[in-house]
């Protein structure tokens, strides 16, 4: 890559982070709150919640598998509310 | 040369000089000696990544979200209060601040939660100053600032509204974008590039009206109560605004705000640097007084007040709180740290040094510093605008385009402050105080408290307040890293110097604001003069109102500080315990 094309890159990635980072980070912070209703309600039998059936939880259980992880870190991650500071200065 | 000489482009020049090298060999230094980075330690992003929190994004990215989230109004209006005492004081402090204590400060608060699993400040504070008390603290310190911050931009938005007629037309337009926005991003899922277009056209036709429409006229409702009308239509959006969903109002708020913030200050750097060319010269003297006091306001000695009036432009607390619970967390590589948290620094450098350019052009004499106070910003930009995007003709488009830039980039700070209001205290308040974080409650008593600290100051002394909050937040911060460093066993001479230095002026700042809030209160028990409390009307018709507020600031200043030493001791105390650690 050439510098000119290399500067070019960077303006329009710097641009990108101005302009729709907060948004897709906005976005995405939402899904997630859904997401984890969703696995709740599904897997919560799992946690002695007796909600659903096991065999819708079963035959979902693929679909959520790539988030376990995660969601099972979030669970049990330390929440603060300097966590959630706003971007205002 | 001499013509050169007498425009703000080569002072900017100058300090970008020193800016880069603070960026190539300073920072440079403290990345690869005290913090020994490298590309091969895992970074939280991918540590844990969930794509939601977690995630890592290329360096330009992050610099342009990080640039995005700390440049605000910070650096724009303190100049303002700074340019009392010449531009050159302003100047100075603007690029030894950034080089010595901003970047270091903002660096800092990254490569600390980045060595820390992505850890926000609570928790860190809470591992590393000594458990809940300390923690608690911070807590407490973050809701009298959220308040002050509060009062601030309440204020500050009421008197754009009052002063640039047609301001709160446009204001309703792009309130009315965000809605629709918010409809078409989330409801009609249509693609964030037609939807940019939709809410660029709509931020024009706002600038428009507002140029267009200059209406309601100024004080139109009489000296006494347009303020407080004004205060109480916006108190009424901002509660909507708060405690609607995040969708429907404040994330696509943000977004289209994003457009004219950012590009408002691209505008203004460009016309900075290009004064050369387009022939704008300096109006303000270089050295003014150095103890000012306007009528019975104003900043006040030199020292402490300059270093906390420009606040965000040359360091602010505020942004280890983001950097660390946001930043941090997108990092790729380590290395990556110096360009995202001190080249976002330098460039909000950059952006303080235009702003204080905008103020720098503006005829000596000029009554606009007395009259229209804050509005003097405006003044000086749409210059700096018009003379390389439109010329004359453009000047009403380019006026009306900076208050509405003045009361968007307000507008959206001050819901984000209600909104983080609420979450603090339903986090504080608990037990028999659980009503007060009740969300209803909360937001109503996040906004009224504000207005009346409004009422009862002028902008000036809560913007003192306001910066020494910040700054003392700054201190505590480098204060945090030098803990982190010293644990470490490596040089923390780069923090500990500017903490301490930062500590001293702050506290002396909040201190002179409350001493001058005492001296008021015990002025007007000498001699019962209302004219002597400081209050805005309506507040004055009410002396023993105004006279309560005066004594509400001066225990306000008086927990400020001593939360501030409180906290100073705790850090002090870890400092000394990790430096003699084996």
């Amino acid at each position: 890559m050439t510098t000119l094309k290399k500067i070019i890159q960077s303006f329009r990635e710097f641009l990108f982070g101005a302009f729709y980072m907060d948004l897709y980070r906005d976005s995405a912070r939402m899904a997630r709150e859904y997401k984890d209703f969703i696995n709740l309600l599904l897997l919560g039998e799992f946690l002695g919640l007796p909600i659903l059936s096991t065999s819708i939880t079963l035959r979902l259980i693929p679909y959520l598998y790539g988030d376990l992880a995660n969601w099972k870190r979030r669970q049990l991650a330390e929440k603060d509310v300097t966590d959630e500071v706003p971007d205002i200065m | 040369m001499s013509d050169v000489l007498s425009t703000p482009s080569l002072w900017v020049l100058g300090a970008l000089i020193a800016y880069a090298f603070t960026y190539f060999v300073y920072s440079k230094w403290v990345d690869e000696k005290v913090w020994e980075v490298s590309a091969d330690r895992t970074t939280p992003a991918h540590m844990y990544m969930d794509g939601v929190e977690f995630f890592p994004v290329s360096k330009s990215v992050l610099w342009g979200f990080q640039f995005k989230s700390i440049a605000a109004l910070g650096p724009i209006l303190g100049p303002f209060i700074a340019i009392s005492y010449g531009w050159l004081p302003a100047l100075i402090w603007i690029i030894l601040g950034n080089m010595f204590i901003g970047w270091a400060h903002d660096y800092s608060s990254i490569m600390i939660s980045v060595r820390n699993e992505g850890r926000s400040m609570g928790p860190l504070v809470y591992q590393y100053v000594g458990g809940d008390r300390p923690r608690t603290i911070l807590l407490g310190y973050l809701l009298f600032y959220l308040l002050i911050i509060s009062a601030v931009f309440i204020y500050l938005i009421a008197l754009f509204w009052n002063v640039f007629p047609g301001t709160f037309l446009a204001t309703v337009i792009v309130f009315i974008a965000a809605l629709i926005v918010g409809q078409m991003l989330y409801k009609y899922q249509m693609n964030v590039y037609t939807v940019t277009i939709f809410a660029i056209i709509m931020i024009a036709i706002a600038v428009w009206v507002g140029a267009a429409v200059p209406w309601p006229p100024k004080d139109f409702l009489g000296p006494d109560y347009t303020m407080l009308t004004w205060s109480l239509i916006l108190a009424v959006f901002l509660f909507f605004a708060a405690l609607a969903s995040m969708p429907t109002f404040i994330t696509p708020m943000n977004f289209i705000s994003a457009f004219p913030a950012i590009g408002g200050v691209i505008i203004l750097i460009i016309g900075a640097l290009l004064t050369p060319l387009t022939g704008i010269s300096l109006g303000q003297p270089s050295i003014g007084k150095f103890d000012v006091l306007i009528g019975n306001i104003g900043p006040g000695p030199i020292f402490p007040v300059l270093f906390v009036s420009i606040a965000c432009g040359a360091v602010s607390g505020w942004h280890s709180l983001v950097g660390s619970s946001t930043t941090a967390k997108q990092l790729d590589v380590e290395i990556d740290a110096r360009p995202v948290g001190a080249g976002a620094m330098l460039t909000e450098g950059l952006l303080a040094l235009s702003a204080l350019a905008a103020y720098m052009i503006i005829p000596a004499g000029s009554d606009v510093f007395q009259k229209g106070k804050v509005a003097a910003f405006v003044t000086g930009a749409k210059e700096l605008a018009a003379a390389y995007l439109g010329g004359e003709a453009m000047l009403p488009f380019w006026a009306s385009f900076f208050a509405l830039f003045l009361v968007i980039y307000a507008f959206t700070v001050q819901t984000l402050v209600t909104r983080y209001w609420r979450l603090v205290s339903g986090e504080l308040f608990t037990g028999s105080l659980s009503f007060l974080g009740n969300k209803y409650i909360a937001t109503i008593v996040g906004l009224l408290i504000p207005i009346l600290f409004a009422l009862s100051g002028s902008w000036l002394n809560l913007w003192i307040y306001f910066g020494g909050s910040n700054q003392l937040l700054a201190g505590l911060a480098l204060f945090l890293t030098a803990i982190i460093v010293a644990k470490m066993k490596r040089p923390s001479g780069y923090v500990i110097g500017p903490a301490i230095f930062m500590l001293i002026v702050t506290i002396s700042a909040l201190g002179w604001e409350t001493y001058l809030y005492a001296k008021k209160v015990m002025s007007y028990l000498q001699t019962g003069d209302v004219n002597v409390l400081f209050a805005n009307p309506p507040l004055k018709n009410y002396p023993l109102a105004a006279f309560f507020m005066n004594v509400v600031f001066v225990v306000i200043g008086i927990i400020l500080i001593g939360l501030g030493f409180l906290m100073a001791y705790y850090l002090f105390k870890s400092y000394s315990a990790a430096r003699s650690e084996e």
